[in-house]
C-alpha cells in the first residue's frame, strides 16, 4: 500500500501548496493574474464569532471597481497563527471561498467558476499579537478538531519548510506564513468540498537555513532524506519532533518544480510556495 | 516511484472546459487558456454542470483514492510521540534604534529545540538551544532603513519581529501619478492612506511595459510608461519583483532603487513593439551608471529598449541572468563585472562592437545571441568562455549577417559546449569545424545559413551528437529565407559515428533517400543511447523536399519511432515499407503528398479448409486490431458472432480465423478497425499516423463448401450468384486457376466452371471488368484432398477503381 500512501501524500502536498500560493500570477493558474478583493482584519475579526457559533455571515470584499462581492461564511477553524473562514460567493453557484488571518495579514481567494479573486487586507499586516476575536462561545468551531473523535476523518501531520527565496518571493516571513495557512485552509475546503474524508494539520512552517539554485534541483531529495549530510539536516529532525506525517517543501515560482513521493515512513513534496505548481509542474505529481 | 494522475479534464455543457485540482499542470505544454480549475478533487460522484467531476478510472477519482487510503494516514499519525512548542510572543515590534529582546520558548517536558537567527539580522546572545521551557535573548541593531522583518527560527515555529525604519518615506500622495495609482492600487487603499506597513506588504508591482517569459517578449501597448525618480519606490520594502515601462527619453539615475534590498526580479521596458523604432532609438530610455545600485539581491533583470552606460552594472555582482532586447551601447567591457551571471539574453541588438574576447572567463549555462543586427560577428567573439548552450541567429526577412566560415578553431577555446543553435545567418562549414567542442556537443542546429554541398566528413568525430538540424526554418508562415539550405543530397557516410537520435531535414530540396547515408542512423556510438540493448531509436523530420519514393527497406535499416515525410512528392508507398518495424509506436506524417492518404489495403488470405487471415500488403506501422462480425455464419471459436484478431506493427498478417455458414447461403463478414489511427501524438505531432488511412475493402463472403465429385461433373454457378452485389450487365469475365493441374475454371455464357483433378490446393480467381474501368475479383479455394471429396471454397469480392 506504500505507493498509494505515496500518491495520496502528493496529491495533498501538490493541492496544500498550490494552493497556498493561488496569489499572484493567478488564481487556479487562469490567466491573467487575479484581480484582487480587499478587506481587512477587522471584518474579519467581527464575523468570526458568528461563524464560531455555527451561524452564517456575510462579509463584503470591496473588489474589483464596481464589482463588490459579498462571502456567505460558513466554517472556521483555529490556524497557528490565526483562524481561518470558509463559505462561498453569495449568488455565485460553485463558489468557494477561504480566508485566513495569519500573523497580522489578511489572504485568501474567492472563486466561482467564471473568475477567481485573490483576497488581501488593506493597510499591510498588522504588528504584535492580535488577539483572538472574544466570541460568546470562544473556540466553539475550534473544539471540534481538539475533540475529535473516532467518527472524524483521519488528520495527515503536515510541516511546511520554506525557501529564503520563497520568503523574498512572497514579501516577507509575515506574508509567507500566511499563503501556508491559507493554503492548509484551503486544501481542507477542497477536501470538505470534494467528499474525502480526510483533514490536513499544519503542525510546523518554519524557513530554511539554506538556500539552493536549480542546478541542484535533483538532489534535493537525497539531501533531505539524509539526516546527516549537512544539507537540510534540521528538515528530518523537525519533522521527527513534530511527528509530521507529511513535509512540503517550498520554493519560489521561477525557479520551476519538483515532487516525488515513495513508499517508506516519510513522505515529501517539493514545489512552488509562489504558485502552486509543486507538483503539477509538467505532471510531475501526476507521474 | 511515479504517482498516479488524479485529475480529470471535461467539458460541461456551457461548452467550457474545466479541470479538477489535480488536472495537468496550466502553463505545462498541454495548457489551453480555456481550461478552468475548480477546487475540487476529482469525483465522479459530484457533478458540475451536468457533468460528472471524474471518471471512473482510480486515476480520475481522486476523491475515492484519497478517502481509501484515509486510514493508512490515521495510521501514521503519531501525535504521542509529538513534541509540542509555542513561542511567546510569534509576533513582536521593535524600534527603529534596536536593543535587546526576549523571546519565550513552551516546550514539552524533554523536548530539545535550538535557535537560528534567520537571514542574520539579530543575533541570539543566550538560550541557542534548550530543553522543555526556556528563554532566548537576542539583539537586534538598529535600521538605518525601511521597515523590516527581523525573524528567529526555534524548532518548526518562527518568530518574527517588524521592526521600525529610520529611514525616511516619501509620502505616496507626493509621487508622480503612475506610482501614486500603482501603489494605491497595489495596498487597496488611497494614497493618502497607503500606510509604511501597507507598503511593506506590497511583493510585486506591476508598472506595466513588456514582458519577458523566457524567450517570448511581448508588448502590452496599453501601457503608459513613466519617468521614474528617486523616491517613488521609497519603503517598498519587500518587494520582489519589479516590472516598469519607462517613458522613452528618460535617465534613469543613481539612487533610484536604494533601499528596494529585497528585489530578484527587475525588468525595464520600454513600449515600442515595432522592430524600426526599436532601432532607430527614438524609444529607449538611457540607464546611466549606477542607476541600478541598491538592489543587493537582484539575480534576474530585463531590459527592453536601453541605452546603456559604459558600465552599467557595476553594482549586480551577483546578477544570475540578463536578458537585453533591442538594447545599445553593448561593449566588450559591459559584461566584465557580472562575475556569477549564468544565464545572457541578447535579442534584436547590433553586437558589431563587441570583440574577441567579450566573454572570456565568463561561465555561462546559455548565451543567446538573437534576431542579431548588424553584418558581421566578430572572430574570436566566443573565445575563452564556458557555455552550456549557445544560439546565434539574425533576424528574420533581413539579409543574413555574416558569422564567417566556421573554421576548426572557431571554438577553440570554448568549453562545455552542449548545445549550439545557428540561425538565419551566412555560414560556411569546414571539415572538423566542431572538432574543439566534440566532447560535449549533443545538439547541432544549422537552420537558414546558407549550406549547400557538404563534405562527408563535416561532422565527423562528433560521437556524442544526438540532435542535429539542417532545416530551413520559418519563424512566421510566409517568411523569406535570405540564406536557406539547400541539400539536394547528402554525401555517403556523412551521419557516420554519430549517435543521432534526432535528425532534422525540413525544406531543403531532398530528392532522395539513399541508404548510402541513412544506414548510418542506424547506429549510435553512445552507449546511453541503448545500443546495446537495442533501444536506439531515431525521430526524422524530412517535411517539405523534394522525395518521390520511400525505400521499401527504410523502416527495417533504421530503428525509426518517428518518421516525418509531410509535403513530399510521394505517389505511393512501397510493398513491406512497415514490414519489419521494431518499433511498435511509429509516428509517422505522411499528409500533404500527391496521393496522400495512403491506403493501407486489408485482405483476406485463405490458409486452409475453414481458415482465413487479415493481411496488409504493406505491413502494419502499428498494432492494428480489427474485429469482425459474421452473418448467416459462424465463426469457429469462444464467441460465434464476432471476432478480434491483430496485425501487430512489424507484421503483415494476423492470427488465423474459421468461419462457416450456417446454410447454402454464404455468410457475410464485415471487417472493422478498432484501433484508431487518428489517436493524438502530442501537439506537435498531431496524429500518430498521419496521412495514412485503412481500406477494409467490402465484405467477406463464405461460401458453403462446394462437394463434388472427382473426376465427376464440374461445379457450375451462374456469374450473378458469383456476383450478387455487382452489377454483371456489360462486363467481361475470365477465370484462371493458380494451379491447372488441381483444379481449372472457365467462364462461358455467363456460368463459371470448375472442376477437379489432383490432389492438392487451387486458387480460382474470377474477374469482372467494366467498360468505365471498374472492376470485381472473387477468388475461390478448391481443395482436393488425397481420401475423400474436393470441395470449392468461396471467399470475398472486391470493387476497385481503375485497372
Amino acid at each position: 500500500m506504500g505507493w498509494r500512501r505515496a500518491a495520496a501524500a502528493l496529491a495533498l502536498a501538490t493541492a496544500l501548496l498550490y494552493a497556498a500560493s493561488a496569489a499572484a500570477r493567478g488564481f487556479y493558474g487562469q490567466l491573467p493574474a487575479a484581480p484582487v478583493a480587499w478587506t481587512d482584519l477587522e471584518s474579519l475579526s467581527a464575523v468570526r464569532c458568528a461563524v464560531a457559533a455555527g451561524g452564517v455571515a456575510r462579509l463584503v470584499l470591496r473588489g474589483p471597481p464596481g464589482l463588490p462581492l459579498t462571502a456567505v461564511l460558513e466554517r472556521t477553524s483555529p490556524m497557528p497563527r490565526g483562524y481561518s473562514l470558509s463559505g462561498f460567493l453569495a449568488g455565485a453557484p460553485d463558489s468557494a471561498v477561504t480566508l485566513v488571518a495569519s500573523g497580522g495579514l489578511v489572504y485568501g481567494t474567492a472563486w466561482t467558476p467564471e473568475a477567481s479573486y485573490l483576497v488581501r487586507g488593506t493597510g499591510g499586516a498588522r504588528t504584535g499579537e492580535q488577539p483572538q476575536p472574544e466570541c460568546e462561545r470562544p473556540g466553539a468551531a475550534d473544539a471540534v478538531l481538539e475533540e475529535a473523535g473516532d467518527s472524524d476523518p483521519p488528520v495527515v501531520d503536515l510541516a511546511v519548510f520554506y525557501l529564503p527565496a520563497a520568503r523574498l518571493w512572497a514579501g516577507g516571513h509575515r506574508a509567507t506564513l500566511a499563503m501556508v495557512d491559507h493554503g492548509a485552509a484551503w486544501l481542507n475546503d477542497a477536501l470538505v468540498r470534494s467528499d474525502v474524508a480526510l483533514r490536513v494539520e499544519l503542525v510546523a512552517a518554519v524557513e530554511l537555513a539554506e538556500s539552493w539554485t536549480v542546478e541542484e534541483i535533483d538532489t534535493y531529495r537525497d539531501d533531505i532524506d539524509d539526516p546527516d549530510d549537512g544539507r537540510w539536516d534540521e528538515v528530518p529532525a523537525i519533522r521527527e519532533n513534530y511527528a509530521a506525517d507529511m513535509v512540503g517543501l517550498a520554493y519560489p515560482f521561477d525557479e520551476g518544480g519538483l515532487a516525488w513521493g515513495w513508499s517508506g515512513p516519510v513522505e515529501w513534496a517539493i514545489g512552488s510556495a509562489s504558485r502552486l505548481a509543486l507538483a503539477l509542474g509538467g505532471g510531475h505529481a501526476g507521474g | 516511484m511515479r504517482a498516479v494522475r488524479a485529475g480529470y479534464r471535461f467539458e460541461a455543457a456551457d461548452g467550457k472546459r474545466y479541470c479538477t485540482i489535480m488536472c495537468e499542470h496550466p502553463w505545462a505544454y498541454s495548457f489551453r487558456p480555456y481550461d478552468v480549475r475548480l477546487p475540487r478533487f476529482s469525483n465522479p460522484r459530484q457533478r458540475f454542470r451536468g457533468q460528472p467531476l471524474g471518471g471512473r478510472y482510480v486515476y480520475q477519482d481522486a476523491a475515492g483514492h484519497l478517502s481509501e487510503v484515509a486510514s493508512e494516514y490515521a495510521a501514521l499519525r503519531r501525535r504521542g510521540d509529538r513534541c509540542g512548542y509555542r513561542l511567546a510572543p510569534t509576533l513582536a515590534q521593535v524600534p527603529a534604534a534596536g536593543g535587546v529582546f526576549q523571546l519565550g520558548v513552551e516546550a514539552d517536558a524533554g523536548c530539545a529545540w535550538t535557535v537560528r537567527a534567520v537571514d542574520g539580522l539579530a543575533v541570539v546572545e543566550s538560550g541557542t538551544t534548550g530543553q522543555g521551557n526556556g528563554s532566548i535573548t537576542y539583539r537586534v541593531p538598529a535600521n538605518a532603513g525601511w521597515e523590516r522583518e527581523v525573524a528567529l527560527a526555534v524548532a518548526g515555529e518562527m518568530h518574527v519581529a517588524v521592526q521600525a525604519g529610520a529611514r525616511p518615506v516619501k509620502p505616496v500622495c507626493e509621487r508622480s501619478a503612475a506610482m501614486r495609482s500603482a501603489l494605491s492600487a497595489a495596498v487597496g487603499a488611497p494614497c493618502g492612506e497607503a500606510t509604511v506597513a501597507a507598503l511593506a506588504s506590497v511583493a510585486h508591482l506591476d508598472l506595466g511595459g513588456a514582458r519577458s517569459n523566457d524567450r517570448q517578449w511581448r508588448v502590452d501597448d496599453a501601457a503608459t510608461p513613466f519617468a521614474p525618480v528617486p523616491g517613488d519606490f521609497d519603503g517598498l520594502a519587500n518587494l520582489n519583483r519589479l516590472n516598469v515601462a519607462v517613458r522613452p527619453g528618460h535617465a534613469l539615475r543613481p539612487g533610484l532603487f536604494d533601499g528596494l534590498a529585497s528585489v530578484v526580479r527587475l525588468e525595464l521596458h520600454n513600449t515600442a513593439s515595432g522592430s524600426a523604432a526599436d532601432r532607430d532609438g527614438a524609444f529607449r530610455f538611457a540607464v546611466a551608471d549606477g542607476a541600478l545600485g541598491g538592489l543587493p539581491k537582484l539575480r534576474h533583470l530585463t531590459l527592453h529598449g536601453a541605452e546603456l552606460g559604459t558600465d552599467p552594472f557595476a553594482d549586480l555582482g551577483y546578477l544570475r541572468s540578463l536578458a537585453m532586447r533591442t538594447t545599445a551601447g553593448v561593449h566588450v567591457g559591459t559584461f566584465q563585472r557580472l562575475f556569477l551571471l549564468r544565464e545572457l539574453d541578447i535579442d534584436g541588438s547590433d553586437l558589431s562592437d563587441l570583440r574577441a574576447g567579450t566573454f572570456r572567463g565568463r561561465r555561462l549555462s546559455h548565451l543567446r545571441l538573437t534576431n542579431l543586427t548588424g553584418l558581421s560577428l566578430p572572430a574570436g567573439l566566443f573565445d575563452g568562455m564556458e557555455v552550456s548552450d549557445l544560439e546565434v541567429s539574425g533576424r528574420p526577412g533581413e539579409t543574413p549577417i555574416w558569422l564567417g566560415i566556421l573554421e576548426p578553431e572557431v571554438f577553440d577555446g570554448v568549453r562545455y559546449l552542449d548545445s549550439a543553435i545557428f540561425k538565419r545567418l551566412q555560414v560556411q562549414l569546414r571539415p572538423g569545424a566542431f572538432r574543439s567542442v566534440s566532447d560535449h556537443l549533443w545538439r547541432l542546429r544549422l537552420n537558414n545559413v546558407g549550406l549547400s554541398n557538404l563534405a562527408p566528413d563535416t561532422f565527423r568525430g562528433l560521437g556524442n551528437l544526438a540532435e542535429l538540424s539542417l532545416s530551413n526554418q520559418r519563424g512566421e508562415a510566409g517568411e523569406v529565407l535570405a540564406a536557406p539550405n539547400r541539400l539536394r543530397t547528402l554525401p555517403p557516410g556523412i551521419f557516420r559515428g554519430l549517435s543521432l537520435r534526432k535528425l532534422e531535414l525540413a525544406e531543403v530540396g531532398l530528392e532522395e533517400l539513399d541508404p548510402a547515408w541513412y544506414a548510418d542512423l542506424a547506429t549510435s556510438t553512445r552507449h546511453d543511447q541503448g545500443r546495446a540493448s537495442g533501444n536506439h531509436r531515431v525521430e526524422v523530420y524530412m517535411p517539405g523536399n523534394l522525395l518521390t519514393a520511400v525505400p521499401a527497406d527504410l523502416l527495417r535499416t533504421v530503428p525509426i519511432s518517428g518518421l516525418d515525410l509531410a509535403d513530399n512528392r510521394l505517389q505511393r508507398l512501397p510493398p513491406g515499407l512497415f514490414g519489419g518495424l521494431t518499433y511498435r509506436y511509429l509516428r509517422l506524417k505522411l499528409q500533404g503528398n500527391p496521393r496522400a492518404p495512403f491506403a493501407l489495403s486489408v485482405r483476406v488470405a485463405a490458409t486452409g479448409r475453414s481458415s482465413f487471415a487479415l493481411e496488409l500488403p504493406l505491413g502494419a506501422p502499428r498494432d492494428l486490431d480489427f474485429r469482425l462480425f459474421v452473418r448467416a455464419g459462424r465463426f469457429l471459436g469462444d464467441n460465434e458472432s464476432s471476432a478480434d484478431v491483430q496485425i501487430a506493427a512489424g507484421e503483415t498478417r494476423s492470427s488465423e480465423l474459421q468461419a462457416v455458414p450456417h446454410g447454402d447461403e454464404p455468410a457475410e463478414v464485415r471487417v472493422y478497425l478498432r484501433t484508431n489511427l487518428a489517436v493524438w501524438c502530442g501537439y506537435l505531432w498531431g496524429p500518430c499516423l498521419g496521412g495514412i488511412e485503412v481500406d477494409l475493402g467490402g465484405p467477406l463472403l463464405v461460401y458453403p463448401d462446394r462437394e463434388f465429385h472427382q473426376n465427376g461433373p464440374p461445379w457450375r454457378m451462374g456469374l450473378e450468384d458469383v456476383f450478387p452485389d455487382f452489377d454483371i450487365a456489360g462486363a467481361t469475365f475470365t477465370a484462371t486457376s493458380s494451379d491447372p493441374a488441381i483444379a481449372t475454371a472457365t467462364v462461358a455464357d455467363g456460368i463459371l466452371v470448375v472442376s477437379a483433378g489432383a490432389p492438392g490446393d487451387a486458387t480460382v480467381t474470377v474477374t469482372g471488368a467494366l467498360p468505365d474501368g471498374r472492376s470485381a475479383t472473387r477468388t475461390f479455394t478448391v481443395h482436393v484432398p488425397v481420401k475423400g471429396r474436393p470441395f470449392l471454397r468461396g471467399w470475398r469480392w472486391s470493387l476497385a477503381e481503375g485497372a
